[in-house]
């Protein structure tokens, strides 16, 4: 059975997406840490995403020469949207993906191969956490405070305990927090 | 001059007590190791993990006053004075706590009149430490506070 990875930029206050400013957008990535992310999505076995994140990747990746847009390009995809048509997912080697949110995340986990990517946007990454479909969690915390925005975790239905599985500072400022679920 | 700094135990998502200023499991690390230690006011000890304990240690020995609003004032019912860290506080409030000033005679609490910030302060000097003997209610000032010297 293969995991489910969450990668997520953060806020300090727990936010993934604002009005203020993108948490992702808002601190330059530096080498370290964009090297530590390419070494392991180049082994991701897929990339989950929704729509609007498919949409946006989708009309990006194609086109760039950056060092992530080979392992983006060549790994398969999987949207999550009851409205994209096949015809609309040109990116290749895309399916989508129209089912219940569980039932699709445990076929996902059943194929054979690599652990597979989350990649949001932050509804659809909330939606998976509040059901408790993520196996891990690899939060990169910004050296940012929104105040307010979209929050990852708003949508749980009580508290939940995590175990810290490592915690890494960069140079950025940006520290990634690697946590899975707790189930007891 | 001592820096201001502020310290919170707070969740993943940025929360550091829910909606009724309950904490919830928020300090669970508190008593969830085997390093034991004392409080500085040894009204109760802490059970840390190594790493926590580390951190209790550098962190307490850093502290020479606490700052809190009236909520957590309220909340914590004023430590029964002299607070857990065994360090003045200093509450900056509106509406001095004077019933809770009278309830604890004991305590070398004084009430500054002149406005901290934003109004009245109270100084809840600690019975035991005896390491502020008050503050003059025309001398505090924010800067003084910083002043206030670190054991």
């Amino acid at each position: 059975m293969r995991n489910v990875i969450l990668y997520m930029s953060m806020s300090v206050d727990g936010f993934v997406d604002s009005d203020r400013k993108h948490a992702g957008t808002a601190i330059p990535e530096d080498a370290e840490l964009k090297q530590w992310k390419l070494d392991r999505i180049s082994k991701a076995g897929a990339h989950l995403m929704g729509r609007v994140t498919y949409q946006q990747m989708s009309s990006h990746w194609p086109k760039s020469d950056d060092p992530y847009a080979a392992p983006m390009n060549d790994i398969p995809k999987v949207v999550f949207s009851k409205t994209l048509s096949d015809t609309e997912a040109t990116w290749p080697d895309t399916h989508v993906a129209r089912g219940d949110l569980a039932t699709e995340i445990a076929a996902i986990k059943a194929e054979p191969g690599s652990d597979v990517i989350v990649w949001g946007g932050g509804r659809f990454a909330g939606a998976l956490a509040a059901g408790d479909l993520i196996d891990e969690y690899r939060l990169l915390i910004q050296p940012l405070v929104l105040g307010q925005g979209r929050a990852l975790f708003d949508q749980l239905p009580d508290s939940r305990r995590l175990n810290l599985v490592e915690a890494l500072s960069f140079p950025s400022g940006i520290v990634v927090q690697i946590y899975q679920p707790r189930h007891n | 001059m001592g820096k201001v700094v502020a310290q919170a135990i707070m969740s993943l998502d940025g929360y550091v007590a829910k909606h009724d200023n309950t904490i919830g499991r928020l300090f669970d690390w508190l008593q969830n190791g085997e390093v034991e230690i004392p409080t500085p006011a040894g009204d109760f000890a802490v059970h840390l993990t190594p790493s926590s304990s580390q951190h209790w240690r550098s962190s307490v020995s850093s502290i020479g006053a606490l700052i809190c609003g009236r909520t957590l004032f309220d909340v914590a019912e004023g430590w029964h004075d002299p607070h857990t860290l065994d360090v003045p506080v200093v509450v900056v409030t509106h509406r001095v706590p004077t019933d809770w000033v009278d309830a604890h005679p004991k305590a070398p609490c004084k009430l500054a009149a002149d406005d901290l910030l934003v109004g009245n302060v109270s100084v809840c000097n600690s019975a035991r430490s005896g390491h502020r003997s008050g503050v003059p209610s025309d001398a505090l000032t924010f800067d003084k506070l910083k002043s206030t010297p670190v054991r």
